[in-house]
Protein backbone atom coordinates (compact mmCIF):
# COMPACT_ATOMS: atom_id res chain seq x y z
CA UNK A 1 0.00 0.00 0.00
CA UNK A 2 2.64 2.43 0.89
CA UNK A 3 1.31 5.95 2.14
CA UNK A 4 3.92 8.86 1.28
CA UNK A 5 4.73 10.85 4.15
CA UNK A 6 6.82 14.06 4.48
CA UNK A 7 8.29 15.79 7.14
CA UNK A 8 9.62 19.37 6.85
CA UNK A 9 11.25 20.75 10.14
CA UNK A 10 12.61 24.03 10.41
CA UNK A 11 14.16 23.77 14.03
CA UNK A 12 18.42 24.23 13.72
CA UNK A 13 20.30 21.15 13.85
CA UNK A 14 20.77 17.73 12.57
CA UNK A 15 17.20 16.33 13.20
CA UNK A 16 17.49 13.41 11.12
CA UNK A 17 17.47 10.78 13.70
CA UNK A 18 13.97 12.22 14.65
CA UNK A 19 12.65 11.91 11.41
CA UNK A 20 13.87 8.56 10.78
CA UNK A 21 12.30 7.10 13.63
CA UNK A 22 8.97 9.05 13.01
CA UNK A 23 8.83 7.52 9.23
CA UNK A 24 9.76 3.77 10.89
CA UNK A 25 6.59 4.22 12.90
CA UNK A 26 4.47 5.08 10.15
CA UNK A 27 6.67 1.78 8.59
CA UNK A 28 5.67 -0.49 11.43
CA UNK A 29 2.09 0.36 11.40
CA UNK A 30 1.87 -0.44 7.99
CA UNK A 31 3.30 -3.52 8.70
CA UNK A 32 0.90 -4.46 11.53
CA UNK A 33 -2.13 -2.76 10.14
CA UNK A 34 -2.43 -3.42 6.06
CA UNK A 35 -5.15 -5.41 4.80
CA UNK A 36 -3.31 -5.94 1.68
CA UNK A 37 -0.55 -7.63 3.60
CA UNK A 38 -1.25 -11.21 4.44
CA UNK A 39 1.38 -11.07 7.04
CA UNK A 40 0.14 -8.12 8.93
CA UNK A 41 -1.56 -8.88 12.75
CA UNK A 42 -4.88 -7.47 10.97
CA UNK A 43 -4.42 -10.01 8.52
CA UNK A 44 -3.84 -12.84 10.79
CA UNK A 45 -6.94 -11.43 12.88
CA UNK A 46 -9.29 -11.26 9.83
CA UNK A 47 -8.44 -15.04 8.77
CA UNK A 48 -9.06 -15.73 12.46
CA UNK A 49 -5.51 -17.14 13.78
CA UNK A 50 -5.43 -14.56 16.22
CA UNK A 51 -8.13 -14.29 19.27
CA UNK A 52 -9.21 -10.81 20.92
CA UNK A 53 -7.25 -11.63 23.35
CA UNK A 54 -4.20 -12.23 21.64
CA UNK A 55 -4.54 -8.42 19.87
CA UNK A 56 -1.39 -6.68 20.66
CA UNK A 57 -1.75 -3.33 22.46
CA UNK A 58 -1.37 -1.03 19.37
CA UNK A 59 -3.95 -3.08 17.70
CA UNK A 60 -6.39 -3.20 20.37
CA UNK A 61 -6.15 0.87 21.02
CA UNK A 62 -6.74 1.37 17.02
CA UNK A 63 -10.31 -0.80 17.53
CA UNK A 64 -11.25 1.09 20.65
CA UNK A 65 -10.60 3.93 19.09
CA UNK A 66 -12.82 2.70 15.76
CA UNK A 67 -15.68 1.14 18.24
CA UNK A 68 -15.64 4.81 20.07
CA UNK A 69 -16.29 6.53 16.27
CA UNK A 70 -19.06 3.77 15.15
CA UNK A 71 -21.12 4.21 18.60
CA UNK A 72 -20.29 8.15 18.60
CA UNK A 73 -21.29 8.56 14.77
CA UNK A 74 -24.71 6.26 15.21
CA UNK A 75 -22.64 3.34 12.55
CA UNK A 76 -22.36 5.83 10.04
CA UNK A 77 -18.06 5.42 10.73
CA UNK A 78 -17.33 1.69 10.37
CA UNK A 79 -14.37 -0.72 11.57
CA UNK A 80 -15.95 -3.83 11.16
CA UNK A 81 -16.76 -4.78 6.97
CA UNK A 82 -20.24 -6.63 5.98
CA UNK A 83 -18.30 -9.89 6.56
CA UNK A 84 -17.48 -8.83 9.60
CA UNK A 85 -13.63 -8.91 9.16
CA UNK A 86 -11.60 -5.66 10.41
CA UNK A 87 -10.93 -2.59 8.20
CA UNK A 88 -9.27 -0.01 10.11
CA UNK A 89 -8.22 2.33 7.67
CA UNK A 90 -10.16 4.94 8.86
CA UNK A 91 -8.05 4.71 12.01
CA UNK A 92 -4.80 3.90 11.44
CA UNK A 93 -3.36 6.56 9.13
CA UNK A 94 -3.98 9.45 11.31
CA UNK A 95 -3.33 7.51 14.90
CA UNK A 96 0.08 6.56 13.04
CA UNK A 97 1.32 9.74 11.83
CA UNK A 98 0.25 11.24 14.81
CA UNK A 99 2.57 8.76 16.81
CA UNK A 100 5.10 9.46 14.16
CA UNK A 101 4.65 13.66 15.39
CA UNK A 102 5.05 12.68 18.81
CA UNK A 103 8.04 10.69 17.99
CA UNK A 104 9.34 14.09 16.61
CA UNK A 105 8.38 16.35 19.64
CA UNK A 106 9.60 13.43 22.25
CA UNK A 107 12.99 14.18 20.48
CA UNK A 108 12.88 17.62 20.59
CA UNK A 109 11.94 19.21 17.26
CA UNK A 110 9.34 22.06 17.42
CA UNK A 111 8.96 23.48 14.64
CA UNK A 112 7.56 20.48 12.05
CA UNK A 113 5.24 19.56 9.59
CA UNK A 114 4.35 16.28 8.66
CA UNK A 115 2.00 15.06 6.34
CA UNK A 116 1.03 11.49 5.91
CA UNK A 117 -1.07 10.49 3.09
CA UNK A 118 -2.69 13.91 3.19
CA UNK A 119 -3.20 13.74 6.84
CA UNK A 120 -1.09 16.63 8.22
CA UNK A 121 0.33 17.30 11.68
CA UNK A 122 2.38 20.54 12.37
CA UNK A 123 3.91 21.76 15.43
CA UNK A 124 5.44 25.31 16.32
CA UNK A 125 5.34 28.05 13.28
CA UNK A 126 8.34 27.52 10.43
CA UNK A 127 9.73 30.81 11.61
CA UNK A 128 11.48 32.13 9.46
CA UNK A 129 12.44 36.06 9.22
CA UNK A 130 14.48 35.86 11.88
CA UNK A 131 11.35 35.23 14.55
CA UNK A 132 11.77 33.38 17.26
CA UNK A 133 8.72 33.79 19.85
CA UNK A 134 5.75 31.43 20.17
CA UNK A 135 3.24 30.87 17.66
CA UNK A 136 0.67 32.56 19.90
CA UNK A 137 2.67 35.57 20.25
CA UNK A 138 2.52 38.26 17.87
CA UNK A 139 5.67 39.05 18.53
CA UNK A 140 4.21 43.00 17.46
CA UNK A 141 4.59 42.17 13.71
CA UNK A 142 0.66 42.39 13.62
CA UNK A 143 -1.78 39.68 12.13
CA UNK A 144 -0.26 39.07 8.90
CA UNK A 145 2.91 38.01 10.79
CA UNK A 146 1.08 34.76 12.83
CA UNK A 147 3.59 32.10 12.76
CA UNK A 148 1.76 28.79 11.21
CA UNK A 149 2.32 26.57 8.17
CA UNK A 150 0.09 26.84 5.51
CA UNK A 151 -2.14 23.79 5.08
CA UNK A 152 -3.49 23.59 1.56
CA UNK A 153 -6.86 21.78 1.13
CA UNK A 154 -6.83 20.51 -2.37
CA UNK A 155 -10.41 20.32 -4.36
CA UNK A 156 -11.98 17.03 -4.94
CA UNK A 157 -11.74 17.71 -8.74
CA UNK A 158 -8.27 19.04 -9.62
CA UNK A 159 -5.19 17.38 -6.73
CA UNK A 160 -2.92 21.00 -7.68
CA UNK A 161 -6.36 23.18 -6.94
CA UNK A 162 -7.36 24.17 -3.77
CA UNK A 163 -10.23 25.01 -1.79
CA UNK A 164 -8.69 26.77 0.60
CA UNK A 165 -5.66 26.87 2.81
CA UNK A 166 -5.87 27.34 6.06
CA UNK A 167 -2.83 28.59 8.87
CA UNK A 168 -2.44 26.35 11.87
CA UNK A 169 0.49 25.76 14.08
CA UNK A 170 -0.01 22.93 16.91
CA UNK A 171 -2.89 21.03 15.20
CA UNK A 172 -3.82 18.67 13.06
CA UNK A 173 -5.72 18.22 9.44
CA UNK A 174 -7.43 15.98 7.75
CA UNK A 175 -9.15 15.43 4.45
CA UNK A 176 -11.50 12.91 3.58
CA UNK A 177 -12.98 12.74 0.32
CA UNK A 178 -13.72 9.96 -2.74
CA UNK A 179 -11.69 11.91 -5.09
CA UNK A 180 -8.58 9.52 -5.43
CA UNK A 181 -9.47 5.81 -4.89
CA UNK A 182 -13.10 5.96 -5.60
CA UNK A 183 -16.48 6.33 -3.30
CA UNK A 184 -14.91 3.76 -0.32
CA UNK A 185 -16.04 5.54 2.29
CA UNK A 186 -18.87 3.68 3.21
CA UNK A 187 -22.11 5.57 5.28
CA UNK A 188 -22.51 2.19 7.65
CA UNK A 189 -25.80 2.66 8.34
CA UNK A 190 -26.86 2.13 4.86
CA UNK A 191 -23.98 0.00 3.55
CA UNK A 192 -24.22 2.59 0.89
CA UNK A 193 -20.87 4.82 -0.58
CA UNK A 194 -21.20 8.09 0.90
CA UNK A 195 -22.11 10.76 -1.36
CA UNK A 196 -23.19 13.53 -0.09
CA UNK A 197 -20.02 15.31 0.94
CA UNK A 198 -16.98 15.88 -2.01
CA UNK A 199 -14.86 16.66 0.65
CA UNK A 200 -14.73 17.08 4.34
CA UNK A 201 -12.39 18.32 6.16
CA UNK A 202 -11.60 18.60 9.53
CA UNK A 203 -9.01 20.68 11.64
CA UNK A 204 -8.57 19.58 15.36
CA UNK A 205 -5.43 19.04 18.31
CA UNK A 206 -4.49 15.93 17.59
CA UNK A 207 -4.19 13.42 14.06
CA UNK A 208 -6.25 10.85 15.65
CA UNK A 209 -9.18 13.08 16.29
CA UNK A 210 -9.24 14.92 12.77
CA UNK A 211 -8.70 11.98 10.91
CA UNK A 212 -11.80 9.85 12.53
CA UNK A 213 -14.11 12.95 12.40
CA UNK A 214 -12.83 13.79 8.65
CA UNK A 215 -13.97 10.29 7.68
CA UNK A 216 -17.25 10.58 9.89
CA UNK A 217 -18.23 13.42 8.35
CA UNK A 218 -17.64 12.52 5.20
CA UNK A 219 -19.93 8.85 6.03
CA UNK A 220 -22.36 11.16 8.16
CA UNK A 221 -23.39 13.79 5.55
CA UNK A 222 -23.73 17.47 6.39
CA UNK A 223 -25.25 16.87 9.48
CA UNK A 224 -21.89 15.50 10.59
CA UNK A 225 -20.25 18.86 10.31
CA UNK A 226 -22.15 20.07 13.29
CA UNK A 227 -21.40 16.61 15.22
CA UNK A 228 -17.69 16.93 14.69
CA UNK A 229 -17.37 20.67 16.06
CA UNK A 230 -19.13 18.73 19.67
CA UNK A 231 -17.08 16.02 19.10
CA UNK A 232 -13.62 18.13 19.63
CA UNK A 233 -13.17 19.46 15.82
CA UNK A 234 -11.70 22.86 16.12
CA UNK A 235 -12.74 23.41 12.82
CA UNK A 236 -15.01 21.53 9.71
CA UNK A 237 -14.66 22.43 6.32
CA UNK A 238 -16.88 20.95 3.56
CA UNK A 239 -17.91 20.80 0.15
CA UNK A 240 -21.09 18.98 -0.80
CA UNK A 241 -22.43 17.30 -3.73
CA UNK A 242 -23.87 20.38 -5.15
CA UNK A 243 -21.03 22.39 -4.72
CA UNK A 244 -22.15 23.97 -1.30
CA UNK A 245 -18.88 25.15 0.86
CA UNK A 246 -20.15 24.64 4.53
CA UNK A 247 -18.29 25.47 7.41
CA UNK A 248 -18.24 25.49 11.22
CA UNK A 249 -15.81 25.83 14.29
CA UNK A 250 -13.03 28.56 13.80
CA UNK A 251 -11.45 28.15 10.46
CA UNK A 252 -8.28 30.27 10.10
CA UNK A 253 -7.59 30.85 6.66
CA UNK A 254 -4.00 31.74 5.47
CA UNK A 255 -3.14 35.09 3.73
CA UNK A 256 -1.91 35.25 -0.14
CA UNK A 257 1.14 37.23 1.62
CA UNK A 258 1.83 35.28 4.69
CA UNK B 1 -39.48 0.04 -36.20
CA UNK B 2 -43.30 0.22 -36.03
CA UNK B 3 -43.00 1.85 -32.49
CA UNK B 4 -40.54 4.33 -33.97
CA UNK B 5 -42.72 5.34 -36.26
CA UNK B 6 -45.66 5.56 -33.39
CA UNK B 7 -43.31 7.60 -31.43
CA UNK B 8 -42.79 10.48 -34.58
CA UNK B 9 -46.13 10.52 -34.80
CA UNK B 10 -47.08 11.12 -31.34
CA UNK B 11 -43.80 13.73 -31.40
CA UNK B 12 -45.04 15.32 -34.23
CA UNK B 13 -48.86 15.65 -32.82
CA UNK B 14 -47.14 17.77 -30.12
CA UNK B 15 -45.72 19.84 -32.44
CA UNK B 16 -48.09 20.68 -34.63
CA UNK B 17 -50.41 21.64 -31.71
CA UNK B 18 -48.04 24.18 -30.74
CA UNK B 19 -47.30 25.20 -34.37
CA UNK B 20 -51.20 25.39 -34.33
CA UNK B 21 -51.39 27.91 -31.07
CA UNK B 22 -48.47 29.95 -32.21
CA UNK B 23 -50.27 30.55 -35.65
CA UNK B 24 -53.54 30.95 -34.04
CA UNK B 25 -51.96 34.34 -32.82
CA UNK B 26 -50.91 35.39 -35.96
CA UNK B 27 -53.52 34.29 -37.85
CA UNK B 28 -54.80 37.16 -36.87
CA UNK B 29 -52.44 39.26 -38.88
CA UNK B 30 -51.79 37.03 -41.85
CA UNK B 31 -54.65 35.15 -42.72
CA UNK B 32 -53.70 33.11 -45.88
CA UNK B 33 -50.64 31.43 -43.75
CA UNK B 34 -52.95 29.70 -41.52
CA UNK B 35 -53.80 27.48 -44.88
CA UNK B 36 -50.52 26.72 -45.78
CA UNK B 37 -50.11 25.39 -41.73
CA UNK B 38 -53.54 23.39 -41.68
CA UNK B 39 -51.96 21.61 -45.32
CA UNK B 40 -48.45 20.57 -43.17
CA UNK B 41 -50.57 19.15 -40.62
CA UNK B 42 -51.75 16.92 -43.13
CA UNK B 43 -48.65 16.18 -44.21
CA UNK B 44 -46.37 15.78 -41.01
CA UNK B 45 -48.98 13.10 -39.47
CA UNK B 46 -48.86 10.60 -42.63
CA UNK B 47 -45.24 10.72 -43.03
CA UNK B 48 -43.90 10.69 -39.03
CA UNK B 49 -40.19 11.62 -38.85
CA UNK B 50 -39.36 12.61 -42.52
CA UNK B 51 -41.54 15.46 -42.51
CA UNK B 52 -39.40 17.54 -39.91
CA UNK B 53 -38.81 19.42 -42.70
CA UNK B 54 -42.68 20.75 -42.27
CA UNK B 55 -41.82 22.75 -38.90
CA UNK B 56 -39.81 25.60 -40.80
CA UNK B 57 -42.92 26.07 -42.96
CA UNK B 58 -44.11 29.83 -41.86
CA UNK B 59 -42.65 31.64 -39.39
CA UNK B 60 -43.13 29.30 -36.30
CA UNK B 61 -40.53 26.70 -37.36
CA UNK B 62 -38.36 27.88 -34.81
CA UNK B 63 -41.10 27.27 -32.07
CA UNK B 64 -42.09 24.18 -33.23
CA UNK B 65 -38.22 22.20 -33.28
CA UNK B 66 -37.77 23.40 -29.49
CA UNK B 67 -41.12 21.71 -28.86
CA UNK B 68 -39.92 18.67 -30.46
CA UNK B 69 -36.72 18.40 -28.78
CA UNK B 70 -37.93 18.65 -25.32
CA UNK B 71 -41.02 16.36 -26.08
CA UNK B 72 -38.43 13.45 -27.50
CA UNK B 73 -35.51 13.92 -25.63
CA UNK B 74 -35.36 15.32 -21.75
CA UNK B 75 -33.40 17.98 -23.60
CA UNK B 76 -30.50 16.82 -22.60
CA UNK B 77 -28.71 19.62 -25.16
CA UNK B 78 -31.13 22.55 -23.37
CA UNK B 79 -30.00 21.84 -20.11
CA UNK B 80 -26.78 20.66 -20.09
CA UNK B 81 -25.09 23.69 -22.23
CA UNK B 82 -26.70 26.53 -19.65
CA UNK B 83 -25.09 24.47 -16.70
CA UNK B 84 -21.69 23.96 -18.50
CA UNK B 85 -22.14 27.89 -19.10
CA UNK B 86 -22.25 28.38 -15.19
CA UNK B 87 -19.76 26.35 -14.22
CA UNK B 88 -17.17 28.37 -15.71
CA UNK B 89 -18.94 31.58 -14.97
CA UNK B 90 -19.90 32.74 -11.78
CA UNK B 91 -21.88 30.91 -9.36
CA UNK B 92 -23.59 31.85 -6.10
CA UNK B 93 -24.13 29.08 -3.64
CA UNK B 94 -25.87 29.64 -0.41
CA UNK B 95 -25.46 27.30 1.95
CA UNK B 96 -27.96 25.48 4.36
CA UNK B 97 -27.52 26.89 8.13
CA UNK B 98 -24.88 25.36 10.29
CA UNK B 99 -25.45 25.15 13.91
CA UNK B 100 -22.42 25.35 16.07
CA UNK B 101 -22.00 25.46 19.33
CA UNK B 102 -21.36 28.92 19.16
CA UNK B 103 -25.26 29.24 17.13
CA UNK B 104 -26.28 29.17 13.40
CA UNK B 105 -23.79 30.10 10.85
CA UNK B 106 -24.81 30.20 7.45
CA UNK B 107 -22.41 30.94 4.71
CA UNK B 108 -22.99 32.68 0.57
CA UNK B 109 -20.15 31.21 -1.53
CA UNK B 110 -19.87 32.67 -5.16
CA UNK B 111 -17.86 30.50 -7.11
CA UNK B 112 -15.52 31.76 -10.36
CA UNK B 113 -15.67 28.05 -12.09
CA UNK B 114 -14.00 25.74 -8.91
CA UNK B 115 -12.41 28.75 -7.48
CA UNK B 116 -13.94 30.78 -5.08
CA UNK B 117 -14.29 34.49 -4.83
CA UNK B 118 -16.32 35.33 -2.22
CA UNK B 119 -17.46 34.11 1.04
CA UNK B 120 -20.36 35.99 2.74
CA UNK B 121 -21.93 35.45 6.16
CA UNK B 122 -25.67 35.43 5.81
CA UNK B 123 -26.01 34.72 9.66
CA UNK B 124 -23.57 34.64 12.27
CA UNK B 125 -24.01 33.80 15.77
CA UNK B 126 -23.68 36.70 17.83
CA UNK B 127 -25.87 35.79 21.89
CA UNK B 128 -22.57 35.58 24.41
CA UNK B 129 -19.63 36.58 24.42
CA UNK B 130 -17.92 33.92 23.00
CA UNK B 131 -20.08 34.26 20.16
CA UNK B 132 -19.38 37.45 19.67
CA UNK B 133 -15.98 36.67 19.12
CA UNK B 134 -16.30 34.15 16.73
CA UNK B 135 -18.69 36.33 14.71
CA UNK B 136 -15.91 39.19 14.91
CA UNK B 137 -13.16 37.22 14.31
CA UNK B 138 -13.56 33.68 12.57
CA UNK B 139 -16.67 35.00 10.03
CA UNK B 140 -14.84 37.62 8.91
CA UNK B 141 -11.87 35.52 8.37
CA UNK B 142 -13.78 33.05 6.23
CA UNK B 143 -15.32 35.78 4.49
CA UNK B 144 -12.18 37.81 3.57
CA UNK B 145 -9.62 35.16 3.93
CA UNK B 146 -10.87 31.83 2.24
CA UNK B 147 -10.91 33.84 -1.07
CA UNK B 148 -7.10 35.52 -1.14
CA UNK B 149 -5.85 32.31 1.06
CA UNK B 150 -6.24 30.31 -2.30
CA UNK B 151 -3.07 32.08 -3.59
CA UNK B 152 -0.85 31.46 -0.36
CA UNK B 153 1.79 30.06 -0.42
CA UNK B 154 1.96 26.12 0.16
CA UNK B 155 3.75 24.67 2.93
CA UNK B 156 1.69 21.03 2.82
CA UNK B 157 -1.47 19.57 1.01
CA UNK B 158 -4.42 17.96 3.46
CA UNK B 159 -6.24 15.31 1.25
CA UNK B 160 -5.56 11.89 0.48
CA UNK B 161 -3.17 10.70 -1.40
CA UNK B 162 -3.38 6.60 -1.21
CA UNK B 163 -2.14 5.90 -4.52
CA UNK B 164 1.78 6.25 -5.73
CA UNK B 165 0.14 7.55 -9.19
CA UNK B 166 -1.51 10.09 -7.03
CA UNK B 167 1.45 11.35 -5.22
CA UNK B 168 3.66 11.68 -8.30
CA UNK B 169 0.71 14.26 -9.48
CA UNK B 170 0.14 15.61 -5.99
CA UNK B 171 1.71 19.28 -5.91
CA UNK B 172 2.55 17.85 -2.32
CA UNK B 173 5.21 16.16 -4.17
CA UNK B 174 6.09 18.89 -5.99
CA UNK B 175 6.42 20.78 -2.96
CA UNK B 176 8.59 18.02 -1.36
CA UNK B 177 10.88 18.54 -4.07
CA UNK B 178 11.91 21.94 -3.06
Amino acid sequence: MGIPMSIDIRDAGDHSDAAARAFAVLREADARFSVYRPDSEVSAANRGELAPAAFSADLAETIALGEEAERASGGAFRIHRPDGTLDLDGVVKGWAAARAAGELRARGVRRFCLNAGGDVVVGDGPGGDGSQGDAEGGAGEGVAAVDAWNVGVRTPADPAAMLAVLSVSNAAVATSGAYERGAHIVDGRTGAPATALLSATVIADDLTTADILATAVFAIGPAGIDWAVLRGARGVLALTDAGELLGAGVIDFAHPLA
Amino acid sequence: MSQKKWRGTILFTVIVVVMGGTIGLKLYGIGEQGTTTTAAVAGTTSSGTGSSGTGSTGTSGSTSTGAGSSASTPSPSATSTPSTATASATKVITGSTVDTRYGPIQLQVTFSGSTITAITALQTPNQDRRSVSINEQAVPMLTQEAMSSQSAKIDTISGATYTSEGYIQSLQSAIDQL
